[in-house]
């Protein structure tokens, strides 16, 4: 490794990765659930099979096409997704959003002790190689990142190893002045230890602030994720949820859908009250295009949504989706309402909200699952809110701080899928193929709606053709 | 002496890096991003080494060596500087640095300027 190549570059070499980089203190230390490496370890026909006997009224060659789909332009995601429950007991796993650049390695177990680059390596030389082996392009390797360097040193480490070459890492924020990576007629150049432009073949990207502003459509340099995918919905909220109701339309009659919290697009500031009245006195509110946490409100009341309201545009459109209650929302339809199924309470009789962050990637079989953790909320369900707590602290589960570099976070709620917390999430292996199936079903959605947009790429691998050929 | 190390450099990536990469050589190291921060630490810690980057968002690394060399002569100071600043190398010169490296830096190179203090 040569640090400080240039502001904001440095080149990482092959053998470079050292895991206690990568992984949080907390997960080397870890071992994976064995329900959960089960799981990672299953087919896709003995997936489709066991959604088929939980939904029987899906049809399982529309499930196979979906778990066999190789997308175009979002070819590694992650989806955040609740587990919920209604008056009937009838639990499901709801997608919250999808996520074009996400973060996960450094709180996943290895799935396998001998393989100590885990999931690092299982994205690279299955997802990024591929690609990168059939897009004919000059130049070097590199990763581009903003924030989550703990991972991104661990990607450049990687691609380094799998690759056998040098790999610059570069900070790229819209807001530098001077950032040390440009784009020139779509080819990506980063600047070296000679203050001189080095042309980009291909390209790991981790820029989640505002990425439009500064990485242009259909670019020569190979990128994964590709801005595409993130303006199809792979960041922005609203388009997202464009595009699952379009899947859900196109699936209507193979008895499968994208099951999210009923939302309500293009809702204008002056209408946030009126939404707030018709779903109960109790909503989320989201900015399209917000990531982490930041821009989603929760609110139960008046002084929430005054509250809200206050840190809002008056001039912009916002997404209002059903909140998923607690057991202690008031005024509520029994039918309509979802409920946090919450984690197995602990000895103190406490249950906390959580979300599952899934992440997969697309290889020659099609989507796999690739890394899984969860995230907790501070404040119990199944306890009254006091008075002056913000409702956050009940359903927000993101783990992010201020300032988050990713060596800092909220460790005491991040609940890892190895032997000592998988448990005390109540979830099986049912409910991790439900959460799967959404998520690729999320994925698909926005990959077609990609494709609509900006049209078909043609540089993805077709490894079917690969192998017929070979 | 002691054997804290203070490193101060605003890219967090350089930091933590570097950090780790001392620890793993069985020193005691602490990290800055700004200047604020680094006079934080040392109120709080006697440093026998220190790695400062010249340019800070808000103090150059000439400051800060003149503050640990002010509270304690016997700290030893390596200034991070750019190919070709002399200047800057002379105006830390004559402050008391220690050692220089220029960027890129290579952490093996580092760890025996380090020893060699």
């Amino acid at each position: 490794m040569k640090l400080s190549i240039s502001k904001n570059v440095h080149l990482v070499e092959p053998g470079d990765f050292e895991p206690t980089d990568h992984w949080y203190p907390r997960v080397l230390n870890s071992n994976i659930h064995p329900l959960v490496s089960y799981f990672l370890n299953l087919t896709h026909e003995q997936m489709v099979e066991r959604y088929h006997r939980l939904h029987p009224q899906s049809d399982p060659e529309a499930l196979m096409e979906i778990m066999t789909y190789q997308p175009q332009y979002f070819r590694w995601a992650g989806t955040d997704l609740m587990h919920v429950t209604n008056n009937e007991g009838n639990r499901k796993l709801t997608v919250i959003e999808t996520n074009s650049c996400p973060s996960g390695q450094k709180s996943m177990p290895l799935l396998d002790l001998n393989v100590e680059q885990g999931g690092y390596k299982r994205l690279i030389e299955q997802t990024f190689k591929p690609m990168v082996d059939n897009h004919h392009e000059n130049g070097a390797l590199a990763v581009i990142y903003d924030k989550n360097p703990m991972e991104n040193i661990g990607y450049a480490a990687t691609v380094a190893d799998v690759f056998g070459e040098n790999v610059f890492l570069a900070k790229f924020e819209a807001k530098d002045a001077e950032p040390p990576v440009k784009f020139v007629d779509g080819k990506m150049w980063v600047r070296n230890q000679n203050e001189e432009w080095v042309e980009i073949r291909a390209a790991f990207r981790y820029v989640t602030q505002e990425p439009w502003s500064i990485i242009p459509e259909n670019t020569k340099t190979l990128l994964l994720n590709p801005i595409e995918a993130c303006l199809a919905g792979g960041r922005n909220k609203e388009v997202a949820s464009r595009a699952y109701d379009d899947f859900n339309r196109k699936f209507a009659d193979k008895g499968i859908s994208i099951f999210t919290p009923s939302t309500f697009r293009n809702v204008s500031f002056y209408e946030l009250e009126r939404h707030f009245e018709m779903l109960g006195g109790s909503m989320v509110i989201k900015v399209p295009d917000s990531n982490a946490g930041q821009g989603v409100y929760t609110v139960i009341s008046k002084k929430e949504l005054e509250h809200a309201k206050s840190q809002l545009d008056p001039n912009q459109l916002y997404l209002v989706q059903e909140l998923i209650h607690s057991n202690y929302s008031n005024g509520l339809d029994p039918m309509k309402a979802w409920y946090h199924v919450g984690t197995i309470p602990d000895s103190k009789g406490r249950s906390f909200a959580f979300d599952l962050r899934l992440m997969m990637h697309a290889t020659e079989e099609g989507m796999r699952p690739l890394a899984v953790y969860s995230r907790r909320s501070r404040f119990p369900l199944n306890t009254p809110l006091p008075e002056d707590m913000n409702s956050w602290e009940v359903y927000g589960t993101n783990l992010s701080v201020k300032g988050e570099d990713g060596w800092t976070y909220a460790d005491e709620r991040l609940m890892l899928f190895d032997v000592r917390n998988f448990g005390q999430l109540g979830l099986g292996i049912d409910e991790m193929i439900k959460g799967f199936v959404q998520s690729i079903m999320g994925v698909y959605a926005i990959d077609q709606n990609a494709r609509k947009t900006f049209g078909d790429k043609t540089s993805i691998p077709n490894f079917k053709i690969q192998t017929t050929l070979s | 002496m002691s054997s804290k190390i203070l490193i101060v450099e605003d890219d967090v990536v350089f930091c933590k890096l570097l950090t780790r990469f001392l620890s793993k050589n069985n020193f005691e190291v602490m990290d800055a991003q700004n200047g604020k921060d680094a006079l934080e630490l040392m109120d709080l810690n006697n440093f026998g080494q220190a790695i400062l980057d010249y340019r800070l968002p808000d103090m150059n690394g000439v400051e800060i060596l003149k503050k640990l060399k002010f509270k304690n002569p016997e700290t030893k100071v390596l200034l991070i500087t750019r190919f070709g600043d002399e200047e800057v190398a002379a105006e830390a010169k004559s402050a008391g640095a220690d050692a220089f490296i220029a960027k890129p830096i290579d952490p093996d190179d580092l760890l025996k300027i380090i020893k060699s203090m």
